[in-house]
């Protein structure tokens, strides 16, 4: 199994400073502005914990549930470093993943095979593949660098499921060829930068998946944390719910939580 | 042995828990059982031997923490099996003490080390012995009693190891297939230099420079494959495992470049006998690659082709299966919900000793219980080589773990 998570963070945590520019933009200028402004607002949060479930659902309706922890930490001029351990189902339970993520450039992978006592480098270059058999792939659940894409501002419309509230919708494109995606196209309400919905065109620009932001929280008054996930597959019928059921941010975490020792140490 | 692995922990173990706070902060408690049998398509060769087994395997594990920085594992193994006593035992796969800051770790107790990055055989993993009569594909390995003290620092890993005592590798007995005729006389192995107690020490270093991650190692004690002795004994033949004391070099080198892993394992070792009785200095190595094609079963699974070229300078006086050999790998991962994977392999040896074919297949049945098939097949091997002792042992396992 290879693991790819430096976990959902900078997608979810978006809050506000949203700056006008009078002056004329064009919608690229627009977009990649929003981004950057998006980006930043999540700065800051030096450290999180957090407990998840996933329920992932085929088109009959059958169901799956995995547990895992995730464990981020900033990285100045950097991308962040993460733990991933699994907790459920019991065969994969102790399998755990250290990341180091960059801004530039391939990011660095460890994965911990706990039957085998094995710390074993992984290539992150899959980063358009099926996590865990979700409908989410490594790339959607990946630190959202904003060097990795290029944007496209589109329209301010109301927010899809929240009419009181508007929403930029803007697009983006990757920037690694290695993505499943042309582009992106995500709603996030202006006021606070939460991003409210996702939908995801395939390589042949076709519409693949749509993902539903809900539950948002403030922590510390400041980061916005989606606590429900749901991604639909419109190829296959099939759907992945994720529950966030614990954060915490300022933990005080180290850089010494984030080595191969302490990764063959997680449970 | 048990009870000497015992009574080893028992000297270990005693002091730590009167020193400690006897309520732990966090305990945990788990335990796996699987349920397995070995069908053999051919019929048994040797004397005394019986055509399959049905085994069942008992694993418990209690993992507890006292303070931040302080945790004790205990993990006991208990086979039993139909037909070998020989492969009916019991072991102690981890009784381990550990204590940790933030660029330290100690432990001490019984525990398991992993070492390599190859996938046909890892040369560089010393510290443990297989555990050979419960997985012929050499994965599972018996708790090995050491001393562990590891730093952590900006240039690397520092790992320093003490070994008190040496664990001898099961073998199977009259009964059981896959090994010599006569099998292992009992009682008989012989420790050169010393015995079981004789220490042995390791040292080790690792880092990562970007794509690439290195190790370098030094041992010092018993090998961990025995020679054979082979004696007369009232005018009957009998073999007997024979371990020398090494002395070891090794290290590791990956290049981990977008879907292609690059892999080097390499050791010197000198001190030990090979299979013309002769002990001397040898240069062996695993040279290969793993590359990965993403997406290529059904839009979400993977295969991995993997290549690797075993090399030992003994050549033919090897006493080890693999030492001009390449191995030819395919691993299918399906990415679905039940975690589906197998293994393919073959080993075609490149001096016309034979071939082995190799499976491992795992999946999910539900979230407590899961299914396996492995099995070997060995073919042409030479006459008296390690294949052709085994030509009638090909063999499968099918095995359901259940998780508690």
């Amino acid at each position: 199994m290879k693991i790819c998570i430096r976990f959902i963070l900078p997608i979810l945590i978006l809050s506000l400073s949203n700056i006008s520019f009078a002056l004329a933009e064009t919608p690229e200028e627009k977009g990649l502005r929003l981004a950057i402004e998006a980006d930043l607002t999540g700065e800051g949060f030096i450290d999180t914990i957090s407990q998840s479930q996933m329920t992932l659902r085929n088109a009959q309706g059958e169901e799956s549930i995995r547990e895992f922890s995730s464990k981020t930490l900033e990285v100045e001029n950097d991308g962040d470093k993460s733990i991933f351990i699994f907790h459920h189902p019991k065969d994969v339970k102790g399998t755990a993943t250290l990341t180091f993520t960059h801004k530039t450039g391939p990011d660095d992978q460890w994965l911990y095979l706990p039957a085998l006592k094995r710390v074993k480098r992984i290539s992150s270059d899959n980063r358009s593949g099926a996590f865990v058999g979700s409908e989410f792939a490594y790339e959607d659940l990946a630190s959202q660098e904003v060097e990795k894409y290029t944007y496209k501002w589109i329209e301010d419309v109301p927010c899809p499921g929240d009419e009181a509230e508007m929403c930029y919708v803007s697009e983006s494109y990757p920037v690694e060829k290695s993505s499943g995606y042309t582009r992106r196209v995500s709603w996030v309400d202006i006021n606070e930068h939460r991003v409210r919905k996702i939908d995801f065109y395939d390589r042949k620009d076709k519409l693949l998946k749509t993902l539903i932001f809900s539950d948002y929280k403030q922590y510390l008054e400041k980061f916005w944390t989606a606590h429900t996930l749901k991604m639909v597959n419109h190829n296959t019928g099939k759907e992945t719910d994720i529950a966030i059921s614990a954060t915490e941010y300022k933990t005080g975490l180290k850089d010494a939580d984030f080595n191969r020792q302490s990764l063959k140490r997680a449970r | 042995m048990f009870l000497a692995v015992l009574s080893f922990l028992f000297f270990i173990i005693t002091p730590i828990i009167s020193f400690a706070d006897l309520k732990p902060s966090f305990l945990e408690y788990e335990a796996e059982i699987t349920i397995g049998s070995w069908l053999f398509p051919e019929d048994p060769l040797y004397d005394g031997q019986k055509q399959n087994n049905y085994s069942i395997a008992f694993e418990p594990e209690i993992y507890s923490e006292w303070a931040e920085g302080n945790n004790l594992v205990l993990r006991p193994f208990f086979l039993f099996d139909s037909q070998d006593n020989n492969r009916s035992h019991i072991d102690i796969r981890e009784a381990l003490y550990s204590w940790y800051g933030d660029d330290w770790e100690a432990s001490i107790g019984v525990g398991q080390i992993f070492w390599g990055v190859t996938e046909s055989k890892n040369l560089v993993d010393i510290i443990n012995q297989f555990d050979a009569v419960y997985d012929p594909l050499f994965k599972t390995k018996l708790g090995q009693p050491l001393v562990n003290y590891t730093l952590i620092r900006d240039t690397g890993y520092y790992e320093l190891f003490i070994l008190p005592y040496f664990r001898e590798r099961t073998s199977p007995g009259q009964k059981g297939r896959l090994r010599l005729d006569p099998e292992f006389t009992k009682g008989s192995t012989k420790y050169e230099g010393g015995s079981q107690w004789t220490p042995e020490a390791a040292i080790r270093w690792s880092n990562s420079f970007g794509e690439y991650d290195f190790s370098l190692h030094s041992f010092l004690g018993y090998a961990r494959s025995p020679s054979v002795d082979i004696t007369l004994v009232n005018s009957k033949i009998q073999f007997q495992p024979n371990y020398q004391r090494v002395r070891q070099i090794g290290g590791t080198i990956q290049k981990t470049s977008n879907a292609t892993l690059y892999k080097l394992e390499w050791l010197a070792k000198a001190g030990q006998k090979d299979a013309k009785f002769k002990r001397g200095s040898y240069f062996a190595s695993v040279i290969g690659f793993e590359h990965t094609l993403y997406k290529a079963i059904l839009d979400s699974g993977d295969i991995g082709l993997i290549m690797e070229y075993n090399y030992d300078s003994r050549r033919s006086r090897s006493s080890d299966t693999l030492q001009d050999d390449i191995f030819i790998g395919g691993r299918f991962t399906l990415n679905d919900s039940d975690d589906t994977q197998m293994l393919v392999g073959s080993i075609i040896d490149l001096d016309g000793d034979g071939q082995i074919y190799q499976l491992d297949f795992g999946r999910r049945l539900n979230d407590s219980l899961t299914f396996g098939i492995k099995g070997s097949i060995y073919q042409n091997g030479k006459y008296n080589s390690n294949i052709y002792i085994l030509r009638q042992d090909s063999w499968v396992e099918i095995n359901l773990k259940q998780y508690f």
